[in-house]
């Protein structure tokens, strides 16, 4: 299985903890009263643990502009 | 004291082409014409008002249950989409609400129980000081720029005393004043207000009388004779201000008739407001029809052409907002 | 357009190292091995010497060995490493940094950089500092969500070098007056009778002075390679006969300065340049570009512009020697970890200079010099370095006018600071004597610090490192459990938020959040600089600072005038939105319960859209509303009250410092639902005191009248964001209406004030269009970024700032 360091959605070291990262793969449309459209929900991740199921395979730097 | 009490649509601070300066614009409900072009559809009438913006419904039914009374708002299919909806991000359901004017008893409990922004109360009662202590917040700003207040509207004179009580109220605390006006009003109460008025902007619309009687619902002629009257006081500056309206009144014969008219006062600095498509929107987005096509700014090359033929008459020709700052203004920033 | 061809081709061909979503945007950039590779080298050869004498070496084998280049068509040389692609790595630091760089897509000697990361392990600043901490605490720290990681991991730190030294003395006097100090105590260790407590503490000054004498040789002969490296490309490499000529000049530079005061404008360029490059890239790493440029330069400007008696020249000349600066600040690569890095999204690093104010005998600071910065930052267009202009009343309108002319072009600086209340501030709090008050400049975004010959800040330990308040205050309705991000214990136990019974309540738990925050930064901070002047002992940096040098002491060691601050980073005003909608909806109006409240948040709002809305509509700061302005005020004071109950290592209190960086967009998906009516996830506000996004609907002079409520005294400083339209701005009166309103800003005794000029339907298409808009320039927070190389999220939320735009109705 992989792990969530193999994942897109990992950001690598958002902590200066480098086995840690942030996922930022959940993310909502936000009401018609708010600004801005969207908004990602962290959540702080062991590096080396299991993905989930919404383990996409890729280096969240290669196609960062689907994140912060 | 009740006219220092009087009903007020919004107010519009940082307002930079109402007059010279950073300037705050006091709006007063009622006019007394009816302009098919008006700006500001919600300054016509005379008292509060609820209006739809109806983007914003979601159609919870919150209102039909509060309104009191039996059919005066109803839950209806949704019209087709209007170019300008597309800029809300509204989740657009199929129904809407309708409210039916003739039934509404303006009781505005539908606005109360709104949470979503689409009824709103437009028209509010307040008094003249109340309102210019919210003025006088921003008096810093008046006093580097050579700004201060504007009354606008609708149209301030027709609310003439508490007009004059707003008027004093500010003279009093030493805040700038400028009246945006028709002028059709009787000389009598204008020249009352001009005794607290610094500045003067005053709206020329036809010289010809009929078109004038058509297209606003009243004649010319006392505008035109006000106007005469006021530029004999030397304690206030005018402006003469003139809405540019396609097919309406930007005919070459009218420009140049209004071009005579200006230079035989002796006045100097015009401002030309060529129609722009802001009011088409708020007329739709409070369920209102306006005769005027959607989207479309006045011609630039049109405007400049009217600017040029009002020069000749050696006029200082000022579009859009760029104000030209008064003297005063620019020792100030100096 | 750059004033000349040739800075047209160095910007053309200029290997910029601006990040996007936390990486660099240029595929070459790469981690440069060599400054590792060679302080390691000579650690290992000098471990049993003095602390600042192996310091001291690891500089002089890193000048000795380091590849040096000079580029086509510059006109000042010198980098920070072998390539002018890379950027430096300092494995003495922080292990972490360095091996997450080590593995990094940037590290290519991947073995090489990992072997050197152990060897550092034990010796580095990190594992020295963490024994103070317990696993609990340092797991808080690591994650970033109340508190900023410590220096000791992110290896970030913020310095203010003495150019002024160098500038008038030169290398060779500083040593001179250093070889006087130990000949001076080696006669005091020799004089009859023995007396041990004069003298014993003389060892320690004497290795300290023999460490900045081998740092300055070092320099100098550093100097001296690039000097001939000029030479031997005249001689043999270049075909044409006016940059032979030019490289020849340049051969000539190098060999005086810095070992020699400089003698014009092009001079005092490279010897700031060289020292920029050591104290902020090679012997440490420090963030910042902190000087008031205008009045370094002003002397030698004169020389060669005004009167042309030494390197004369035209002012389109200097103008074009300015821009060549910028370009070099824009190639120049600075190592951040990627929590930093996603931290300034869109930058390469917070590169602020300073211009404007009063000159220490209390006349106007701008001159022309000041004018030809602003000038060439208008020309040459780049992001970095971002200029800070000091307000003063006494500002020429000239100059202001051509601040005016950089902002209307939309660039987002100069960013404005109050100058008088800047100056008073330094006196009131740290005691700085008037004539050395007035010489300020901005160490990094924000916050003022003295420049000149001593008692500059040099490192962030003294000033710096945040606290998040708008993730204190979620967890201090949570007792102290973060089960949105971490699923941590963050902070001690303050209770459930369902139990609060008044808006006190909120409030102290509010308190004591912050209070564990603070006092658990300030202890990583002054643990952090104990063992940075220990082992991390900067001997160039101290060789150039009069205090250092009279005192025998290293940099990080000295504190001779403090200016300690603490940063507040995005999400104040979510904070004080939220209490004033719990204030009047829970416990004014009674129409929810805390309990209601804790599970629309708990669920994040999810099926309690009408109420979020209630919350969303309560009264919102930045509207001048009395109600809510009363708990901004409430929440300003107790942040300043708070941080003035501690003393940090150099004797004094910290201020509190409100601003965002890239905070609020990285913060943002950290940071549960809150009681504004925002959603878990969305952004936190902008600035230190801008409204929330979407949330100022009266105008901006609503916005000041609400920021002017905010003691700005009792803060380093307050960030606040505005959005002007550009329409506005262009007309003919714009210049006359902005000069009113900043006259306006700085009556009302504001701290700070930047804007963005770029309108929404640009932006938009930006948007879609990104290859259109290469150029286009937008204010961040503290710094200003190309807008394409935002991320979607972080252009969204400058897009979502209110533009505040001329009235369009009344006509």
């Amino acid at each position: 299985m992989p792990t969530c360091k193999e994942c897109k959605f990992i950001t690598p070291s958002p902590t200066g903890d480098p086995r840690k990262g942030v996922c930022l793969v959940e993310r909502m449309q936000l009401a018609e009263t708010q600004k801005t459209n969207v908004a990602i929900r962290g959540k702080l991740v062991k590096k080396d643990q299991e993905a989930c199921e919404k383990f996409e395979k890729g280096e969240s730097w290669k196609d960062i502009s689907e994140l912060l | 004291m009740q006219h220092d009490i009087g009903i007020v649509t919004h107010i519009q601070k940082f307002a930079l082409n109402d007059g010279p300066g950073i300037r705050t614009v006091v709006f007063l409900k009622g006019c007394r014409m009816n302009c098919e072009w008006c700006h500001n559809p919600e300054g016509k009438k005379h008292f509060p008002e609820i209006f739809h913006f109806w983007p914003n419904c979601v159609d919870c039914g919150k209102c039909i249950r509060a309104c009191p009374v039996e059919g005066a708002m109803e839950s209806i299919s949704r019209e087709p989409l209007y170019p300008e909806e597309k800029g809300f991000r509204g989740k657009l359901g199929s129904k809407i609400i309708k409210i039916h004017k003739d039934k509404c008893l303006n009781c505005f409990q539908c606005a109360e129980v709104c949470e979503y922004g689409a009824l709103v109360a437009s028209g509010e009662i307040r008094s003249a000081d109340e309102i210019v202590d919210e003025v006088a917040r921003d008096k810093s700003f008046f006093a580097e720029s050579g700004g201060g207040m504007t009354l606008s509207g609708g149209e301030p004179s027709a609310q003439p005393e508490f007009a004059l009580a707003l008027l004093r109220a500010a003279k009093e605390r030493g805040i700038n004043t400028a009246l945006d006006t028709c002028g059709y009003q009787s000389y009598d109460k204008l020249s009352s207000l001009l005794d607290y008025t610094d500045y003067v902007l005053y709206d020329i619309k036809n010289m010809d009388e009929e078109a004038h009687i058509r297209q606003t619902g009243v004649s010319n002629k006392i505008i035109l004779e006000n106007l005469k009257k006021i530029i004999t006081r030397d304690d206030v500056t005018t402006y003469v201000r003139l809405p540019v309206l396609p097919n309406v009144n930007d005919s070459e014969e009218n420009v140049r008739k209004t071009g005579e008219f200006v230079q035989s006062l002796g006045l100097k600095d015009v401002y030309l407001l060529p129609f722009h498509p802001f009011a088409g929107q708020s007329y739709r987005l409070i369920g209102m029809d306006y005769p005027f096509p959607i989207g479309d700014s006045y011609p630039e090359e049109k405007a400049n052409n009217i600017k040029e033929i009002l020069e000749s008459y050696g006029l200082n020709v000022s579009l859009w907002m760029a104000w030209i700052p008064n003297e005063e203004a620019e020792n100030k920033t100096a | 357009m750059p004033i000349t061809e040739r800075t047209a081709r160095l910007k053309e061909r200029c290997r910029f190292k601006h990040v996007a979503g936390g990486e660099y945007v240029d595929p070459a950039v790469k981690a440069g091995v060599e400054r590792a590779r060679y302080v390691t080298e000579a650690h290992r050869k000098s471990i049993g010497q003095p602390k600042a004498i192996v310091r001291a070496k690891g500089l002089e084998n890193i000048l000795k060995k380091m590849t040096i280049h000079i580029q086509e068509d510059e006109l000042i040389v010198g980098a920070n490493t072998e390539h002018p692609s890379y950027f430096p790595m300092y494995p003495e630091l922080s292990y972490f940094s360095t091996i997450d760089m080590a593995d990094s897509q940037y590290c290519t000697e991947k073995e090489e950089m990992k072997a050197i990361a152990e060897y550092w392990r034990p010796y580095c600043i990190q594992s020295r500092c963490e024994q103070y901490f317990t696993e609990e605490e340092l797991d808080i720290m690591y994650s970033a969500t109340t508190v900023q990681p410590p220096m000791f991991v992110t290896a970030f730190s913020s310095i203010v070098p003495n150019y002024e030294t160098v500038l008038e003395d030169g290398l060779n006097k500083r040593i001179e007056i250093i070889e006087a100090n130990i000949e001076e105590a080696n006669k005091s260790l020799r004089s009859s009778p023995w007396n041990a407590s004069e003298n014993l503490p003389l060892l320690h000054q004497i290795d300290q002075w023999k460490a900045m004498i081998i740092a300055d040789k070092a320099v100098i002969a550093w100097a001296q390679r690039y000097s001939r490296l000029a030479k031997i490309i005249a001689e043999n490499f270049e075909s044409d006969s006016e940059r032979k000529k030019e490289l020849l000049e340049i051969s000539d530079i190098c060999r005086r300065v810095p070992a020699e005061p400089p003698t014009g404008f092009w001079d005092a360029m490279q010897s700031k340049w060289f020292t920029y490059l050591l104290c902020h890239s090679i012997e440490r790493y420090s963030s910042g570009y902190g000087h008031k440029e205008d009045k370094v330069l002003w002397p030698f400007y004169q020389r060669s512009v005004i009167d042309k008696t030494h390197q004369p020249m035209t002012r389109d000349q200097a103008q074009e020697i300015v821009e060549c600066e910028r370009l070099k600040v824009s190639e120049h690569g600075s190592t951040k970890g990627r929590q930093l890095r996603e931290f300034f999204a869109g930058s390469n690093d917070l590169f602020i200079l300073t211009l404007g104010g009063v000159n220490s005998d209390g006349s106007d600071g701008c001159n022309d010099c000041t004018d030809v910065i602003l000038d060439a930052a208008e020309s040459i267009v780049t992001t970095e370095p971002s200029i800070a202009f000091r307000w003063n009343e006494k500002g020429r309108v000239e100059t202001k006018q051509r601040v005016f002319n950089c902002i209307k072009k939309g660039f987002g600086f100069p960013s404005i600071k109050n100058d008088e209340l800047n100056t008073e501030q330094l006196m009131k709090y740290f005691n700085v004597p008037e004539e050395i008050a007035r010489d300020w400049a901005l160490v990094l975004c924000m916050s003022p610090g003295v420049t000149g010959r001593r008692g500059t800040q040099k490192t962030r330990s003294e000033g710096g490192s945040d606290i998040y308040p708008a993730k204190c205050l979620e967890v201090a309705l949570n007792d102290g459990f973060d089960s949105f991000f971490t699923g941590m214990q963050l902070g001690p136990r303050t209770g459930n938020g369902r139990d609060f019974t008044s808006i006190d309540q909120v409030w102290e738990a509010l308190k004591t959040q912050l209070r564990f925050g603070i006092e658990l930064s300030l202890r990583s901070k002054d643990i952090g600089r104990v063992m940075e002047a220990k082992f991390l002992c900067c001997p160039f940096i101290s060789s150039i600072d009069d205090g250092c040098v009279e005192k025998g002491m290293d940099a990080n060691d000295l504190a001779e005038i403090p200016n300690p601050w603490h940063n507040l980073i995005g999400g104040s005003v979510v904070v004080i939105d939220s209490i004033a909608a719990i204030q009047k909806l829970v416990f004014d109006d009674k129409k929810y319960t805390m309990t209601q409240l804790m599970d629309a948040l708990d669920a994040n709002w999810e099926g309690y859209e009408e109420m979020r809305l209630d919350f969303w509509n309560a009264p919102k700061f930045g509207n001048d509303d009395d109600y809510v302005d009363a708990v901004a005020k409430r929440f300003y004071d107790l942040v300043a009250d708070e941080w003035k109950r501690n003393i940090t290592y150099s004797g004094t209190y910290p201020l509190p410092l409100a601003q965002s960086v890239a905070g609020y967009i990285v913060n943002g998906p950290k940071t549960a639902a809150s009681a504004n009516g925002r959603k878990g996830g969305e952004a936190l506000d902008d600035g230190g005191c801008s409204p929330y996004m979407g949330c100022d609907k009266k105008g901006p002079t609503a916005v000041l009248n609400s920021v002017a409520k905010i003691d700005a005294s009792r803060h380093k400083g307050i960030l606040l964001n505005q959005r002007l339209s550009p329409v506005l701005m262009n007309s003919d009166v714009g210049f006359d209406l902005w000069h009113a309103y900043m006259k306006a800003w700085h009556d009302k005794g504001l701290d700070h004030v930047q804007f963005n000029v770029i309108s929404t339907e640009d932006m938009k298409s930006a948007q879609k269009e990104p290859e259109k808009y290469t150029d286009m320039i937008v204010r961040v927070a503290g710094y200003s970024a190309r807008f394409i190389d935002l991320a979607r999220y972080s252009q969204d939320t400058i897009i979502a700032r209110t533009q505040h735009e001329e009235s369009v109705a009344g006509a």
